[in-house]
């Protein structure tokens, strides 16, 4: 029996050696896996220069596809630029519908080369979140009813998500409801707030184990708003019974105020990594590799956001914590577990047919059997693509206020409580009725759980 | 029987054959030119011909009503309409403001009503005529304080609803459009039409 090391020695004495180099080069420029070359993107964000960030995407995304225009969208917002942002968004909804249909190539090409061969067009979450920054960019550039066609997207693809069957655990959001309440609220839809907020409540009780967020305390005072104000007397008893509750202020005392409301995006959503399993068939004495993803989740400092709002005169000043809102951490891991006995079942399918390809082409030549095994080998790549430049907690605080300027102050704390980092945001004008959005996105720098292979 | 090198070849280019077919196939664009009025649906979305469609079809039926006879007996000239917020409360980022388009052309063009120049267009033309205040020659400039006033604001709202199943969707569009007498508020005209599209997403693509 032939050991993989001595017949690759003899192999690269045939003349042909360099088509071996040759397409071991091709293979291995394509196959480098997705989360590896994003690294420098990440550190450009955690430096805080999202133009740089940009400018080295555009370097590593030769396919200008969902997942390059969903980083391009967090990044062109973290700019400021909301309107390219959102360009950037539509692109990636069109690219979505374009590819969702199933690829019968793809498809062949996920049980013959790598799942890498299908196109990626996001996760059921992903592509959730995709509509709530979508509306948040809009609700920042003060365009409240094109938010709200975000709101009904997102409402749509959620219940496509709770009808369709083969869906795992993730197919409702509690957090895409909430902030769609918050918009109905703003805009006196009452009736469609209370039925956002309710969905909201009921999916946080329901998804708490898994996804580990409390209901929010800002989410607790508008279930009772609203439901006093649209006259459900059981449902208010009920939910002052169930948060302990005994005084709110009404929609009619929140007519005469504005409120300002404040989106934290804290350190980036978990990276997908790559383990392979590499063995050489004691029968055969081929070289047979199986990968599958999994996530490294990344370090965050933030434990506990403080929002401090004081009026022009300085002479009253508000204070409240931000609330954890959407733990993308839980919902991406939960997510790939779900996955994963069909991407194994799928890498095992992969190892059969290249084994048997290998064994074939061994038995016509057998310099050209090594050379397949290292090629197939060399392909069996985990699928490591997410979207990468998600947060990895999503806080978001309320203020009501009474018109006027503002200065706002941001303390953020780490679990020991100390001040890791403070945003000031000045001239601040609230008027009634109307919402002040400002969403900030950090990346901590302390972060030691970066980079990877 | 193939000789050694010629299998190898044979094999290496089989081989790159099937990397560059997993690797995607590029498509060029094809470009054609179609009349405006020609009826494409590609999307199911709302698209030029639901504007078009929509605002013929509700002017033909405002500019039909008695309020324009009404007014016109009362007051012995044409009513002045000025077109409003259309609200997109639909689930698409359609182009409210060509539809909004679509409708002052229709009503100018009836030569029943006058429109009035919208918000923005007046600050517009505000600015030029202050600017001739002080650039154009005395017997071309325009004064201030002869802007023609509504007498009527038209606005509405577009809602949309889907149903959908699996690749299968309807969509349901609803047209709500009000014209507000701005004497007295007096609502003196609603119009409705609707719009129902079925969509089939295709499920397999190559």
């Amino acid at each position: 029996m032939h050991t993989l090391g001595k017949r690759l020695s003899s192999c690269l004495h045939y003349q042909h050696g360099f088509a071996l180099v040759f397409i071991i080069t091709l293979c291995g420029s394509g196959c480098a896996s997705y989360s590896y070359t994003f690294n420098a993107v990440e550190n450009a964000m955690a430096e805080s220069k999202p133009a740089e960030a940009l400018i080295i995407l555009d370097k590593i995304h030769d396919n200008k596809g969902v997942l390059y225009n969903l980083n391009k969208a967090i990044l062109l917002r973290m700019q400021g630029k909301f309107s390219e942002s959102n360009e950037a968004f539509e692109l990636s909804k069109k690219l979505i519908e374009t590819y969702e249909a199933v690829s019968v190539t793809e498809q062949t090409g996920s049980f013959v080369v790598n799942d890498t061969t299908r196109t990626y067009i996001g996760e059921d979450y992903e592509q959730i979140l995709l509509h709530f920054y979508e509306s948040l960019n809009y609700l920042e550039l003060d365009d409240r009813y094109a938010a709200r066609v975000e709101a009904l997207q997102a409402d749509l693809k959620l219940n496509q998500l709770a009808r369709d069957k083969t869906k795992g655990f993730y197919t409702e959001d509690a957090f895409v409801r909430y902030f769609s309440g918050i918009l109905y609220e703003e805009l006196g839809e009452w009736s469609n707030a209370m039925i956002a907020y309710r969905k909201a409540y009921k999916t946080y009780l329901k998804q708490r184990t898994q996804y580990f967020v409390p209901i929010p305390e800002s989410l607790k005072y508008a279930l009772l708003r609203l439901a006093e104000r649209e006259g459900l007397t059981d449902e208010l008893k009920q939910y002052q019974n169930e948060f302990s509750i005994e005084e709110w202020s009404s929609v009619n005392n929140g007519l005469e105020k504005g409120e300002f409301i404040y989106v934290l995006n804290s350190g980036l959503a978990p990276m997908k990594k790559e383990k392979a399993l590499q063995v050489i068939a004691p029968s055969s004495g081929q070289f047979i590799r199986i990968s599958a993803p999994y996530y490294q989740v990344r370090d965050d400092n933030v434990a506990k956001v403080i929002i401090h709002a004081s009026n022009e005169s300085r002479d009253q000043a508000w204070q409240t914590i931000a609330d954890l809102v959407e733990n993308v951490d839980a919902i991406a891991l939960e997510t790939l577990a779900a996955q994963m006995p069909a991407i194994t079942a799928r890498a095992v399918a992969r190892a059969v047919v290249k084994y048997n390809v290998n064994k074939q082409v061994q038995k016509q030549n057998d310099a050209l059997g090594i050379f397949m095994n290292l090629v197939t080998a060399f392909t069996e790549r985990a699928d490591t693509r997410s979207w990468l430049t998600l947060p990895k907690n999503i806080y978001l605080a309320r203020i009501a206020l009474v018109p006027g300027n503002y200065s706002i102050r941001v303390e953020l704390l780490n679990a020991q409580n100390a001040l890791v980092e403070t945003y000031e945001y000045h001239d601040i004008a609230i008027k009634a009725q109307k919402n002040h959005y400002v969403s900030q996105h950090r990346i901590s720098t302390l972060s030691s759980n970066r980079g990877g292979t | 029987m193939l000789s050694y090198k010629t299998k190898w070849f044979t094999s290496s280019t089989l081989l790159l054959v099937v990397f560059v077919f997993f690797s995607g196939c590029t498509t060029t664009t094809k470009v054609e030119r179609i009349a405006t009025d020609e009826v494409k649906d590609l999307s199911g979305q709302w698209n030029d011909t639901d504007s078009r469609l929509v605002s013929e079809e509700m002017m033909t039926d405002v500019l039909s009503k008695p309020w324009i006879d009404n007014y016109r007996s009362q007051h012995n000239k044409s009513p002045a309409v000025i077109v409003g917020e259309v609200r997109n409360l639909s689930h698409e980022h359609l182009n409210v403001n060509a539809f909004l388009n679509d409708v002052e052309r229709a009503l100018i063009n009836s030569g029943r009503v006058k429109v009035v120049a919208s918000n923005v267009e007046r600050q517009e033309i505000r600015e030029e005529r202050k600017d001739q205040d002080i650039h154009a020659r005395e017997d071309t400039r325009k004064t201030i304080g002869k802007e023609l006033g509504a007498d009527f604001m038209l606005k509405g709202s577009i809602n949309s609803i889907i149903d959908s199943e699996g690749n299968q969707s309807v969509k349901f569009y609803q047209i709500d459009l009000v014209l507000i007498s701005l004497t007295d508020n007096d609502k003196v005209w609603i119009g409705q039409k609707k719009i129902k599209k079925f969509v089939e997403k295709r499920t397999v693509r190559p």
